[in-house]
C-alpha cells in the first residue's frame, strides 16, 4: 500500500509551527500578561481622566487583584488549553474558537474598508464635502472584488496579476491616506507628535497588520483541522502518561529526552528554558527601537539579546549531546530505540532551501533540521534513542546518544542492541554497512519493529526505486511498490498486512514526522489513508489516497 | 481515532446541559459609569453549546435545542437601581446561528411528511394557510388589545389563520401519535407555547421589571416557513414565488383601489386632495425576504434529500445565490438588520460554505460586503458617518459565521451519522 501523507504533513506542519511559536509563551506568559494588563489599565485610567470621570480606589484594587491572579494562572491556562486541544470530544470548542477568530477578522476587515472613508475625510478636512468618501468606498469595493477574484482564480498567472493589482491598490491607498498626514508631520505641525514617534507607530502598524492577518488565517486553519474527529496524537504528538510536568515541558518546547524529573537537575534543561525569554526580550526591544530616545542602544541591546538567546540554545544542545551511550552498562532500564544510518548522512538531514530563512529558523527551534534531532524530540519519551557515533567525530551532534566503537565490535553491539530494542529506525542507503544492517534485520526477524526512512536528498524516481529495491532485496521483502510520478518516498512502515510506503509531494520534515509518529503510535495505515481532506480545493480534491 | 460512545444503558445525562443553555440566556449589564457600561452576554456562547450537544448526543439534542428557542420567545429584564441590569433572553439571530451550528455537527434525517399524517386535502390547506400568512405579514394584521395599559398586547390575526390552516391539515391521529411517543408530551407543550407565541405578543416595560413574550407576529416564522416548504419540497418553489408576488401585487392593487374610492371627489367632496398611498418600505422588504427564503430553500433542497453537498454543485446554485444577494441589495441598502435579513444572508453564506468549502466560506463575506458597499455607494444616503463601517462589520460577522457552519456541515456530508 502506498499512502500519500502530503495534506496530513501540511496540517502537522502548521500545528508544529504554532507549537514552536507557542513555546515562547509559557516561560514569558506571566510577564506578558502583567505588562499587557498594566497597559490596558493605564489606557483605561487615561481615558477616564480625559472624560473627567472619577475612578474608585476599590475598583482599582479589585482590578489589580484580578490581574495578578490571571497573570499567575496564565501558564496553567495554557496547559488547560492543550488538554482541551487533545480531546476529540471537545472538538467543537476548536470549531467555536475558529468561528470567533474568523468572525473577528471579517469584522475588522469590514470596519477597515468602510471606516477608512470616514477617517480619510476626518484627517483631510479640506476635501470633506467633495464626496471623497464615495471614491474611497468604491476603492474598497474594488479591493473586495480583487480579493474575490483571487480566491476564485486557478491559473497561477492570473493569480499573480490579481495579487499584484491588490498590492498596488493597497500601497496606493495607504500612500493617499498617509501622504497628507506625513506632510504635516514633516512640516512640524504643532498638533501632531514628533516625526519619529509617528514613524515608529507606522512601523509597528505596518508589521502588526500582516502579522495579525497571518495569525487569523493560521488560527482558523488549525481550528478547522482540530474541529474534526481526527487522531490528536498524530497531529500534535503524544504525551505518553499525560503528566503535568510532561505537558508543561512539551509546551515549553523541551525535547522529550528531558521530560523526566531528574532533568530538573541538569544544566541543558535550564539553558533551553532560558534561551526563549532572551530571544523574546530581544524582539520586544527591537520592536520599540524607533519609539525610544536611545535608538542605537536599544537596537544593540535587542540584537545582543537575540544572539545571546541563540547562543544559549546552541550551548544547551551541545551540553545535552554530551550524554554518551554505554551499551554494556545502560543507564536507562527501558528498551532502547536504535537509530541506524549511513555515516555519509550521519543525522539524516532534511532539505530546506537556503533562502527559506524563516522556516529554517523554525526548524532550528523545533528540532526539525534532521531525523536525528526529530527522534530526540518526538520519541525519546518512549525510551533512550541510541546510535553508533561516526568514527573520528570530535563533537557529538545533538541527537541520539552515541557510542564510539572500534571497527571490531560494532557489529556485535548493533546485533545485541537490535535484538533488545523496542524499535529500530534505519536510514535507507547502499553502503556495505547499511546493507549488512538490512540483512541483520531480516535474519533476526526484526522487520516488524523497523521503520525505514528514505533520505530527503533522493534526487529522482529512479534513485527512490533503487533505494527501495536495495532494502527489499536485502530483507526479502516483496517489492510491489510503484512510486507515483512526482511523489517522494518518505518511509516504509511495517504492518500486519504488509509494509506501507509513505510518500509526499516534497520531502518535508513534517512528512517524516508523520511517518515517525504513525510508526511509534502504531497507527494503522487506514488512519493515514483516511483523507485529511484539503478543504481549500473543493470536494473533488482529496489526497491521502491509497493505491 | 474512533471516539467511544456510550451505549443506551449508560447514556450520559443531557439535562445539565439544558440548564446551562438556559443560564447562557442570562445577560448582565453593569453601569459603573454612564459612558462605559460593562456588558456580559453569554448568550453568544449558545452556538458552541448547541454544536457540542449535537456532536455528543445526536438526535437527543433536538428537543433541548428547540427548548432553547423559548428564550427567543420569552424576554425578561430586571433593573436594579439603574446600576445593574439582568436580562434573560437570546437574540433571534444568535438562536438561528445556534441551530445552524448544531446542524453543522449533526443533521437529522429529512423529515418525511408522511401522507398518513395529513388530511387528504392538505395541499389545499397548506396553500390557503400560506396565502393567509403572507397576506397577514404583508398587511400586518396585528390587533392591539390593551393599547393604553402598562402592558402592551397584540394578537396576530394572520397567525391565527395560519395556525388554523396547519391544524386543519394534520390528522387527529398524528397528534395522538405525537403525544404517545417518548418525550411527545414535552414536544406538544413546546408546540403549544410556540403557537401561542406566534399568536400573541405581550410586552411590559416597568422601571424595575420588563418582560416580553411572543415572536413579534407571524413574520418571525414567515421566512422560516417559506424556507422549510421549499427546502423539503412540500410545495413547488416556483409556484410559491408566483403566489407571493401575486399576493403582494394584489394587496397593493386592492389597497390603492380602496384608497382611490375613499378619496375620490365624489366620496370626499370637492376639496379633497387625492393622495397616492406611499408604498411602505417594510412591506417591500418583507416580500424580498420571503422571496429570498424561498430561493434559498429551493437551492438547498437537494442537499436535505441526499445529505451530500455534491448534489448542490450545479450551475444553478451560484445563480440562485446571486439572485438572493441581488434581491437583498438591489434597492434597500440600509436595511441590514432583522431576522429576515439574517436568514437570507446567513443562508446564502451557509450554502456557499457547504458547497465551495473554504473558498465559499471566505468568498461569502467578501461578496456580501462588496454588494453592500456597491449598494451603499449607489443608493445610500450621502452621509459621512461610521454607519457603513458598523454595517460592514455586522455583515462580515454574520456571513463568516454562517459560512463557517456550512463548511463544518460539509465535512460530515456522506459520513456515518453520529451516534444515536
Amino acid at each position: 500500500m502506498i499512502v500519500d501523507v502530503t495534506p496530513l504533513a501540511r496540517a502537522v506542519r502548521r500545528l508544529d509551527v504554532s507549537a514552536t511559536l507557542g513555546s515562547f509563551v509559557p516561560v514569558v506568559a506571566f510577564l506578558l500578561l502583567v505588562t499587557n494588563l498594566t497597559s490596558i489599565y493605564l489606557t483605561l485610567r487615561d481615558s477616564l481622566d480625559f472624560m473627567d470621570l472619577p475612578v474608585h480606589r476599590d475598583l482599582v484594587v479589585i482590578a489589580a487583584a484580578i490581574a495578578s491572579l490571571l497573570a499567575l494562572l496564565a501558564p496553567f491556562s495554557l496547559i488547560w488549553l492543550d488538554w482541551l486541544k487533545r480531546r476529540p470530544s471537545w472538538r467543537y470548542v476548536d470549531a467555536f474558537v475558529g468561528a470567533l477568530v474568523g468572525a473577528a477578522g471579517a469584522v475588522a476587515a469590514g470596519v477597515a474598508l468602510a471606516g477608512i472613508a470616514f477617517i480619510v475625510e476626518e484627517m483631510n478636512p479640506q476635501i470633506a464635502g467633495l464626496g471623497a468618501h464615495r471614491i474611497v468606498q468604491l476603492a474598497g469595493a474594488v479591493l473586495l472584488g480583487l480579493c474575490a477574484a483571487l480566491l476564485v482564480s486557478r491559473a497561477p498567472r492570473t493569480r499573480r496579476v490579481l495579487g499584484g493589482a491588490l498590492l498596488a491598490l493597497l500601497l496606493a491607498g495607504s500612500a493617499a491616506i498617509l501622504a497628507p498626514m506625513l506632510r504635516e508631520v514633516l512640516a512640524g505641525s504643532g498638533d501632531l507628535p514628533p516625526a519619529r514617534e509617528v514613524f515608529a507607530e507606522l512601523a509597528v502598524f505596518a508589521v502588526s497588520v500582516p502579522l495579525g492577518v497571518w495569525l487569523v488565517v493560521r488560527t482558523l486553519r488549525n481550528r478547522l483541522v482540530l474541529s474534526a474527529d481526527r487522531p490528536r496524537e498524530l497531529l500534535l504528538g503524544a504525551l505518553p502518561r499525560k503528566q503535568f510536568g510532561a505537558r508543561l515541558a512539551f509546551l515549553a518546547g523541551l525535547p522529550s529526552s528531558l521530560w523526566y524529573r531528574g532533568a530538573l537537575l541538569t544544566l541543558p534543561l535550564w539553558l533551553f528554558l532560558a534561551a526563549r525569554p532572551l530571544v523574546y526580550g530581544g524582539v520586544v526591544a527591537l520592536r520599540d527601537v524607533l519609539a525610544s530616545d536611545k535608538v542605537i542602544l536599544v537596537a544593540l541591546t535587542g540584537v545582543a539579546l537575540v544572539l545571546c538567546g541563540h547562543l544559549v540554545f546552541y550551548g544547551a544542545k551541545r551540553l545535552a549531546a554530551r550524554r554518551i551511550w554505554s551499551p554494556r552498562r545502560p543507564r536507562d532500564a527501558r528498551a532502547p530505540i536504535l537509530f541506524l544510518r549511513s555515516f555519509a548522512d550521519d543525522q539524516l538531514r532534511f532539505t530546506r532551501p537556503k533562502w527559506d530563512l524563516v522556516n529554517r529558523w523554525l526548524d532550528l527551534w523545533s528540532f526539525r533540521r534532521n531525523a536525528d534531532e526529530t527522534l530526540i524530540d518526538e520519541v525519546a519519551r518512549y525510551g533512550p534513542v541510541v546510535a553508533l557515533g561516526r568514527p573520528g567525530e570530535t563533537a557529538t551532534p545533538f541527537g541520539a546518544s552515541r557510542y564510539y566503537s572500534s571497527d571490531d565490535d560494532w557489529q556485535d553491539i548493533i546485533s545485541d542492541t537490535a535484538r533488545n530494542a523496542q524499535a529500530i529506525v534505519i536510514g535507507a542507503g547502499d553502503t556495505p554497512g547499511v546493507r549488512w544492517e538490512y540483512e541483520l534485520l531480516a535474519r533476526e526477524r526484526l522487520l516488524d519493529r523497523t521503520l525505514l526512512l528514505f533520505p530527503s536528498q533522493t534526487q529522482d524516481r529512479a534513485q527512490a526505486h533503487r533505494a527501495l529495491a536495495n532494502f527489499c532485496d536485502a530483507t526479502g521483502t516483496k517489492n510491489a511498490f510503484d512510486i507515483p510520478a512526482g511523489a517522494h518516498p518518505i518511509a516504509l512502515l511495517p504492518g500486519a498486512g504488509g509494509p506501507t510506503l509513505v510518500t509526499a509531494d516534497a520531502p518535508a520534515a513534517t512528512a517524516y514526522l508523520v511517518a515517525i509518529r504513525a510508526f511509534f503510535q502504531s497507527c494503522p495505515a487506514t488512519v493515514l489513508v483516511d483523507p485529511l481532506t484539503d478543504y481549500s480545493r473543493g470536494p473533488d480534491y482529496s489526497r491521502g489516497q491509497s493505491t | 481515532m474512533q471516539e467511544s460512545y456510550s451505549s443506551a444503558e449508560t447514556e450520559p445525562a443531557i439535562w445539565p446541559w439544558v440548564v446551562l443553555g438556559f443560564l447562557l440566556g442570562l445577560g448582565v449589564t453593569l453601569n459603573l459609569t454612564e459612558l462605559i457600561p460593562i456588558k456580559l452576554r453569554p448568550a453568544y456562547l449558545l452556538p458552541l453549546l448547541t454544536a457540542g450537544l449535537a456532536a455528543r448526543f445526536g438526535h437527543r439534542a433536538i428537543l433541548p435545542i428547540v427548548t432553547f428557542g423559548l428564550l427567543a420567545i420569552f424576554a425578561l429584564r430586571l433593573n436594579i437601581e439603574y446600576i445593574l441590569r439582568i436580562d434573560l433572553e437570546i437574540p433571534g439571530t444568535v438562536y438561528l446561528l445556534a441551530v445552524a451550528a448544531a446542524l453543522a455537527f449533526y443533521r437529522p434525517a429529512t423529515p418525511e411528511v408522511a401522507p398518513s399524517a395529513l388530511q387528504p386535502y392538505w395541499r389545499w390547506c397548506v396553500w390557503t394557510g400560506l396565502a393567509a400568512l403572507w397576506l397577514a405579514v404583508l398587511s400586518d394584521w396585528r390587533v392591539p388589545l390593551a393599547p393604553d395599559g402598562g402592558i402592551r398586547m397584540r394578537v396576530d390575526m394572520g397567525a391565527l389563520l395560519f395556525l388554523v390552516a396547519v391544524a386543519a391539515a394534520l390528522r387527529r391521529e398524528w397528534w395522538l401519535t405525537l403525544w404517545q411517543r417518548r418525550g411527545g408530551d414535552r414536544a406538544a407543550l413546546l408546540m403549544l407555547v410556540a403557537a401561542i407565541a406566534l399568536l400573541v405578543d405581550i410586552r411590559y416595560g416597568g422601571d424595575v421589571l420588563s418582560f416580553g413574550f411572543g415572536l413579534v407576529g407571524a413574520r418571525a416564522v414567515f421566512y422560516v416557513a417559506c424556507f422549510a416548504l421549499a427546502a423539503w419540497r412540500i410545495l413547488d418553489w416556483r409556484l410559491m414565488l408566483a403566489l407571493l408576488v401575486a399576493v403582494y401585487l394584489g394587496d397593493d392593487w386592492v389597497t390603492r383601489l380602496w384608497e382611490a374610492v375613499a378619496t375620490s371627489p365624489e366620496s370626499a367632496g370637492d376639496g379633497a386632495v387625492r393622495e397616492s398611498r406611499p408604498r411602505a418600505d417594510g412591506e417591500y422588504r418583507r416580500l424580498i425576504y420571503g422571496l429570498s427564503a424561498i430561493v434559498l430553500g429551493a437551492t438547498i433542497a437537494p442537499f436535505w434529500r441526499t445529505r451530500h453537498s455534491d448534489t448542490l454543485r450545479y450551475a444553478r446554485t451560484p445563480l440562485l445565490l446571486a439572485a438572493v444577494l441581488a434581491l437583498q441589495f438591489a434597492a434597500l441598502p440600509a436595511a441590514v438588520y432583522g431576522s429576515g435579513f439574517s436568514l437570507a444572508l446567513g443562508g446564502t453564506a451557509f450554502i456557499a460554505g457547504l458547497v465551495w468549502r473554504v473558498p465559499g466560506m471566505l468568498l461569502a463575506p467578501i461578496i456580501i460586503q462588496l454588494s453592500y458597499l456597491l449598494s451603499y455607494v449607489s443608493f445610500g444616503e450621502p452621509m459621512l458617518s461610521m454607519r457603513p463601517a458598523v454595517a460592514m462589520a455586522y455583515l462580515g460577522c454574520l456571513a463568516f459565521t454562517f459560512g463557517y457552519a456550512g463548511l463544518l456541515c460539509n465535512r460530515r456530508a456522506g459520513s456515518a451519522a453520529p451516534p444515536a
